[in-house]
């Protein structure tokens, strides 16, 4: 063995080190991921700057506007009382809303409950994972709980939950977030448990770290890439269920534009009528499925089952 | 792509074409099957295609994934390895190893149409175990939900179950 | 060692083979310009440390590279045919007729919901014409053959309700099956524990020459080429460095590399150690046991006494192995002693304080007297913080400044000679080597009284491993440590160890000093071990001197 000289301070074992690109340039590479943040960019966009692209009041009732054609020339009121011409670049509904206008302010409603509902149900299902991860007497209870609530479909829960608080903004994302929540808590349960498993987290362990110390500076850090992936499919999950929730009229009240009250509301004339489901429908699939092709990009570049060690 | 496309959107644009624009088909509405089988058939063909079109996207997606995760695996190149056609490898080799995953969305998919389908139940108009929950719950009609309820979740265990048998079929490694 | 036959064709020839790596690897080519041959009843081997291309050589042959890789130039001729250039549908053709190859995970290469009667049969149906019954018959010949107990059974038995060596047995059989010309065997007993080596070793050698298949056996490991091989090429960074006869390259390596890999595998000779035995007692386990239940739900629960009634001592300035195969309870005890894991019964004696029993809060302040380095040093340490935060993370627990903790850390750094600079880095800027030094820097900082290492240089290249062999030792001697060392590999366990513990189904079957054990094994397990150590009669580290 002495053969070996091996005096170097720094070392040159046999065995490259492994570089990696930092993690922006690995996400730029992914087709999924910029297409996806594209389109999604380019509607949040529209949303934010929806006031500044012709349109007007997007709950403004004119009885004489009445059941447009997409590319019609109405007049609207301003504020200030003038009536001027406007193009009503998707026609308007049976109450003669523009429907360009209540779209464009129907992104707001989107965006907001899939951010918070995603944010909200991973803050949630993260701490309850963690615990029932982590404390073994407390998790046969708390899985309960969550199979149980799973047995109940989605959209009925949430459906059950706002007729129970009154419909509203606040109301439809807790809706949305109590079913979505299980499905955070069983992910995080399954890192945990994997994850303790870990060398590393026995070293710290055996250098007296405390268990809140460890479930802090190792094992949530490395739940961080799955969770992300799962937070862009319950931002997709939380748009359509909102859409849906509103549809059936128990979401958002029929005041607020919303994809889901436009196209309830182009039900009844849907016949001679298409275009007040047409529009916000296309809205709604195109942001959706940008969502979910981002999450699905997202996914194949952070999942560490992908990232597979070459060593 | 099919399971991002909302239902109502999907179902809305096959009433526009089939019924309203073709006239094949009824727009919307249920008959009895007792007022005749045709008329039964003809109104259930738009809200099955518009189902079958969520949940053909959704099996689809997770066959893709989890057949590609089991081509990784070692006993793949051992297939290779043994001369097979890559149409058996696949079949033979991957399909059966990816199915667990495959039959739990299967599963759980059947468990949702039981009471999970009120948007198309709404859109085609039909009075069905969805619609009649979320009546119930506008209505505050409690012994309905109460039972709607129970009704779901004892349907939820008892196709729980069936999956859990079901996997033993696919893999001998699971035992209870 | 029979020479080459002269007059037959080779089976195997391969001619300046490059293989390119994707762009953004360390280096152009996995395989550059290698040219070697393999002829009938010849047995190849392939040596290199990980890295070499020696895999990327075997599956090239097979026309099984992964896409990444593509082979640039040369020809790989078998029975003189081109594999580069033939057709995909050729190559399936050829794959188990012509040639066939074996794996180094036999748990994970049959395919877990096909049974392995079955998975053989697959062979015979794509190949051959033979009808169901015949093919049955063969099928039970072979594995007869590869000497697998109840074939019948075997046949419509699934791999999990076999062990890795009979899997192995029957990879084998599936390879063999057709007779084919040329076997390719990667690192087949690499996963295998050594006295199921010796076996599938001695199975492989036999079936070969009755067949007369020419075999391309790719190894890690000396001991192996010198229980198996008739000729051995050496490869470094995808290049042939050295080929010759087996018995002239093991006694007279010619090229420095092959010396310096010869120097690096640790003799089987124990070397000699200072008297401890007078020193001060730092554990002492007493009657420790270790008892799993498990079954599942519908079934008999059935208990496993993975440690049973162990009693080992370690004495300061000494180190004590634990040897034992797979399943031995050898990493029970270790991680019962260090406390991950909650004792049954028994007592554990740190000093003079009892820690076996002590409940979380009370064993807090005894945590730092333990610690214990891992097996695989990729997840070790946290991917997630730089190395630095790992290293300074227990002295801090125990009330250590951080201004302190760091200053430790530069210089335990530099007692396991890596720059000190490089605390700021996180371990995927590390090799492997490298990372078992910082796993070791990161227990000394807690200034333990006894070093648990948990086949901590089993997952290392071989150079490598003696550098960390060297260091441990060296740090023990250094600090006056009292050591646990856990390993499979008897060699490692004769270069570190002043005392061995000889594990098997739980129970220490053989304990004493490693001088007296290695010189005259008294328990039957613990000859077994022995005489199935590969390479056993040659002293590596000799012939390179």
């Amino acid at each position: 063995m002495s053969a070996l000289s091996d005096d170097s301070v720094v070392i040159a074992d046999a065995a490259p080190v492994v570089r990696r690109l930092p993690l922006w340039r690995q996400l730029s590479h992914n087709t999924s991921v910029v297409a996806g943040a594209a389109v999604l960019a380019l509607i949040l966009l529209l949303g934010l700057l929806a006031p500044l692209l012709d349109t007007m009041d997007p709950s403004q009732i004119n009885p004489s506007n009445r059941n447009k054609i997409p590319g019609a020339e109405v007049t609207m009121r301003l504020d200030d009382g003038s009536v001027v011409g406007h193009t009503a670049w998707m026609g308007t509904d049976s109450l003669g809303r523009d429907v360009h206008s209540r779209v464009l302010y129907g992104v707001r409603v989107s965006v907001i409950v899939g951010v918070s509902v995603s944010v909200i149900s991973i803050a949630i299902g993260l701490l309850i994972g963690l615990v029932s991860g982590y404390i073994r007497w407390l998790d046969g209870i708390v899985m309960r709980v969550m199979d149980g609530l799973m047995a109940i479909p989605a959209i009925l829960l949430a459906i059950a939950l706002v007729s129970l608080w009154g419909s509203g903004l606040v109301t439809v994302i807790l809706a949305i977030v109590v079913p979505e929540v299980p499905r955070v808590v069983r992910l995080v349960r399954a890192l945990v448990l994997s994850i303790r498993e870990e060398p590393y987290v026995e070293a710290a362990i055996a250098a007296g770290t405390r268990l809140p110390r460890i479930l802090v500076f190792h094992i949530l850090p490395n739940t961080v890439a799955p969770l992300i992936v799962q937070a862009t499919y319950i931002c997709a999950s939380a748009i359509l269920i909102e859409a849906i929730l509103s549809f059936l009229g128990v979401g958002i009240p029929t005041t607020t534009p919303t994809w889901g009250n436009i196209m309830a509301e182009g039900r009844q004339f849907f016949r001679i009528y298409p275009h007040n489901i047409l529009f916000p429908g296309i809205f709604l699939a195109l942001t959706v499925l940008a969502v979910n092709i981002m999450g699905d990009g997202l996914r194949d570049t952070l999942d560490p089952k992908m990232a597979k060690r070459t060593g | 792509m099919g399971f991002s496309v909302p239902v109502f959107v999907i179902g809305y644009l096959l009433i526009y074409i089939f019924a309203v624009k073709l006239g094949w088909l009824p727009v919307q509405g249920y008959t009895r099957i007792a007022e005749g089988f045709l008329p039964f058939i003809e109104r259930l063909i738009l809200p099955a295609i518009t189902l079958s079109v969520i949940y053909i996207a959704l099996i689809a997606r997770i066959t893709r994934a989890s057949v590609l995760e089991v081509l990784g695996e070692d006993y793949i190149r051992t297939a290779r390895a043994k001369g097979l056609e890559e149409r058996k490898v696949l079949i033979r080799h991957a399909l059966r190893n990816a199915a667990v995953p495959i039959v739990t969305v299967i599963g759980i998919g059947i468990a949702l149409l039981i009471g999970g389908v009120v948007v198309t139940e709404s859109v085609f108009a039909i009075p069905g175990l969805g619609r009649l929950t979320v009546d119930a719950v506008l209505g505050r009609d409690y012994p309905t939900i109460q039972a709607v309820i129970l009704m779901f979740s004892f349907v939820y265990v008892m196709i729980n179950l069936v999956i859990d048998i079901a996997y033993t079929l696919f893999d001998p490694r699971i035992r209870y | 060692m029979s020479a080459p036959p002269i007059n037959n064709v080779p089976v195997l020839e391969v001619r300046d083979l490059t293989v390119a790596l994707p762009g953004g690897a360390d280096r152009p080519n996995a395989v550059q310009r290698i040219s070697f041959t393999v002829n009938p009843r010849e047995i190849v081997c392939l040596v290199g440390e990980s890295g070499s291309g020696k895999s990327v050589t075997a599956f090239a042959t097979m026309g099984l590279l992964p896409k990444a890789l593509t082979p640039t130039g040369g020809q790989i001729l078998l029975q003189g045919e081109d594999i580069l250039t033939a057709s995909e549908q050729r190559l399936r053709e050829l794959r188990c007729t012509r040639m066939s190859m074996i794996f180094q995970e036999p748990m994970t290469a049959l395919n877990p919901v096909i049974t392995c009667g079955e998975q053989i049969d697959e062979v015979l149906e794509t190949h051959t014409k033979f009808d169901p019954a015949e093919r049955r018959r063969r099928i039970i010949a072979m594995l007869e053959q590869v000497r697998l107990p109840e074939p019948a059974r075997i046949y419509d038995s699934y791999p999990h309700q076999l062990s890795g060596g009979q899997r192995q047995r029957i990879m084998i059989a599936m390879a063999l099956v057709l007779d084919p010309a040329l076997l390719i065997a990667d690192e087949p007993t690499t996963a295998l524990d050594v006295t199921t080596q010796a076996q599938i070793l001695q199975l492989i050698k036999e079936l070969q020459e009755r067949q007369g298949t020419g075999v391309l056996f790719i190894t890690h490991d000396f001991g192996v080429v010198a229980e198996i091989a008739d000729r051995v090429a050496v490869l470094r960074y995808g290049e042939l460095v050295e080929m010759g006869q087996t018995r002239q390259l093991l006694t007279r390596p010619q090229h420095p590399y092959t010396k310096m890999l010869m120097a690096a595998v640790p003799s089987i000779h124990p070397r000699h150690r200072e008297d401890r035995s007078k020193s001060e007692l730092v554990l002492r386990a007493e009657g420790l046991t270790k008892v799993y239940s498990g079954g599942g739900f519908f079934q008999k629960s059935r208990a496993v006494r993975a440690a049973d009634e162990v009693t080992i001592e370690v004495r300061r300035g000494e180190t004590l192995g634990i040897v034992g195969e797979s399943g031995s309870g050898k990493s029970t005890v270790a991680r019962c002693i260090a406390r991950l894991i909650d004792p049954t019964g028994g007592s554990i004696y740190l000093g003079g304080d009892e820690i076996g029993r002590l409940s979380p809060r009370r064993l807090r302040k005894h945590r730092r007297r333990i610690q214990i380095i891992f097996q695989d040093p990729y997840r070790s340490l946290n991917p997630r913080r730089t190395v630095g935060a790992s290293i300074v993370e227990g002295p801090m627990n125990y009330g250590l400044s951080r201004a302190e903790s760091l200053e430790r850390a530069r210089k335990l750094m530099e007692l396991v000679r890596l720059d000190p600079n490089a605390l700021d880095r996180f371990p995927h800027q590390f090799s492997g080597g490298q990372r078992q030094r910082i796993c070791i820097a990161r227990a000394l900082a807690m200034e333990p009284e006894l070093l648990i290492a948990d086949e901590a240089v089993s997952a290392l290249d071989v150079s490598v491993q003696a550098q960390v062999l060297d260091l441990l030792d060296d740090i023990r001697l250094r600090l006056n440590l009292a050591m646990l060392f856990i390993t499979h590999d008897l060699r490692v366990a004769a270069q570190i160890c002043d005392r061995v513990a000889v594990m098997q189904n739980g129970k220490v079957v053989e304990y004493g000093l490693a001088a007296d054990m290695f010189a005259d094994p008294q328990h039957d397990y613990t000859k077994a071990l022995f005489a199935a150590a590969p390479g056993r009669d040659w002293q590596f580290g000799e012939a390179a001197a």
